[in-house]
């Protein structure tokens, strides 16, 4: 099993698509955005542990994969999925050869931080800590995809959210999410008793 | 500095644990050994529903479509307004949404009103009188007395005042005290709060019958012993200057029967319990959750974490 390389923390303004709608929001955010950008992702390490462990309780015979994988690097994979039948956006074929494995479970984490929503010039909502991201198993001999979930974690503040420079609530908000993107991840693996 | 109407009638004095610490905290007069709390002479003691989407901020007011060909002046006159709009919808929201929570309180309404806020205070001072290690909590004779003059002891002291927000969950299994702590006068004070999370009750079916059964004694007995505690907390933990070198962690606790997890300081942890100062500088007390993966029983009472404090 492996994890891609984890992003790191940024805050993104979706609904402020024109060049100045997006100046006006990441101006009105500077002391916000240099905030979360120290803001640590350690905390998401245990998930690939605690992934291994759910796995092997299932009995597999699990390596774990310790350099993150650099998703942007992997060439394409150039099947074609369908409805019935998905396949891996990315080719694994050298994982595959490298390791000596016949199925990787992925977990891509695709982007983490804050994200306040816009409309154009106004916002439309509060500041969120969100990950985002995607997990899957594959089947490494067809590349087709035996289980994929996408990974979409949003949490706000508990009171108010624009408390400069440390950001307490929002900051708090952002490791509740990480924490949540753990279990998100790892509860499709617990067995059921 | 907010006002305390009510808040003026007598004083419960109670020793500061932990003054030995080399720094004091703000607010905290030097050398002050002990906390004059003002204690409210009427009133009832505020209690509120928890929404059942606590822990998020109300918002998304919806996208509105700007006007065009208006001019300048039109278009930011359009975003001004949307703006207005916008706030005046989230506020609204807000007030229906704690409308809507508060009708779990319905059923206690009569208990309610009953425990008012010298009544629990009393009681808090008892229970921390009662129990072993704790410094004595003595209230001043004159407290009977209405618009008494505070207590003055022989020792340094700094002044206190602390008004109690409680709530209950939705499904009436979970209490949450929030204790707004004032410490030091009006010159330099400090305001801070206190949450203490009940455990949860094992069955929400039963919690009704639970609360008001015996005159309500045990949701009497549950806010008294959790003001004790706030109290007790306030003058542990506040009177010391945070200490920046205890690392900041992400810490797993029960909420209304739910894992939470709330960034911060561990300051103790005991009787399967767990306090820790929040990233805004508050003390939070709650019971601590297992790992994932894992299931804890609470502890057998001991000396050291008596029945009476299992709440």
């Amino acid at each position: 099993m492996a994890v891609s390389e984890f992003p790191k923390a940024d805050t993104q303004f979706p609904g402020a698509y024109c060049l100045l709608c997006l100046a006006v929001a990441s101006g009105a955010h500077s002391k916000l955005t240099d905030h979360v950008r120290t803001l640590s992702t350690d905390d998401l390490k245990p998930m690939q542990a605690n992934l291994a462990e759910l796995l092997r309780k299932r009995g597999m015979d699990v390596v774990v994969l310790d350099a993150p994988v650099k998703m942007a690097e992997l060439p394409d994979f150039k099947g074609t999925g369908s409805a019935e039948q998905a396949f891996s956006p990315k080719d694994f074929s050298a994982l595959k050869a490298k390791h000596g494995i016949d199925r990787l479970v992925m977990v891509n984490i695709g982007y983490l931080g804050v994200w306040r929503s816009y409309s154009a010039y106004v916002p439309t909502d509060v500041p969120k800590a969100v990950v985002g991201g995607h997990g899957y198993l594959i089947d490494l001999s067809t590349h087709r995809l035996e289980w994929s979930a996408p990974l979409s974690i949003s949490r706000s503040a508990e009171g108010a959210w624009d408390e400069p420079p440390k950001f307490p609530g929002l900051t708090n908000a952002y490791f509740q999410a990480l924490e949540d993107a753990i279990q998100a991840v790892t509860r499709p693996f617990v067995a059921a008793k | 500095m907010r006002a305390w109407p009510q808040l003026t009638a007598c004083v419960l004095s109670l020793a500061l644990a932990g003054l030995n610490a080399p720094a004091s905290a703000a607010g905290i007069a030097p050398g002050a050994k002990h906390v004059l709390w003002d204690v409210p002479a009427d009133g009832a003691v505020p209690w509120r529903g928890i929404p059942g989407t606590a822990g998020g901020a109300v918002g998304g007011a919806g996208a509105i479509l700007y006007p065009g060909g208006a001019g300048l002046v039109g278009f930011f006159a359009a975003i001004l307004t949307h703006g207005a709009i916008a706030s005046s919808a989230q506020s609204a929201e807000r007030k229906r949404v704690q409308d809507e929570a508060d009708k779990v309180l319905l059923p206690y309404e009569t208990l309610l009103r009953d425990l008012t806020l010298p009544k629990l205070w009393q009681a808090a001072q008892s229970h921390l009188a009662s129990r072993a290690g704790t410094p004595a909590a003595t209230l001043s004779p004159e407290a009977a007395a209405p618009a008494a003059a505070p207590t003055v002891t022989a020792e340094p002291a700094t002044t206190g005042q602390a008004r109690p927000m409680f709530a209950l969950s939705q499904d009436s299994r979970t209490m949450v005290l929030d204790l707004d702590v004032v410490l030091g006068g009006a010159a330099a004070p400090t305001t801070t709060v206190i949450r203490v999370i009940a455990a949860p009750l094992a069955d929400s079916s039963e919690a009704v019958a639970h609360w008001t059964r015996n005159d309500g004694q045990a949701l009497k007995g549950n806010a008294t012993a959790m003001l004790a505690h706030a109290l007790d907390l306030a003058q542990r933990h506040l009177a010391v200057a945070p200490n920046d070198d205890v690392p900041m962690r992400s810490h797993r606790y029960i909420a209304a029967g739910e894992t939470r997890i709330e960034r911060g300081q561990l300051l103790s942890s005991a009787c399967g319990r767990i306090v820790i100062r929040t990233l805004r500088g508050g003390v939070m007390s709650a019971i601590a959750a297992p790992a994932p993966g894992t299931t804890a029983e609470p502890p057998a009472p001991t000396p050291d974490c008596p029945e009476q404090e299992r709440f």
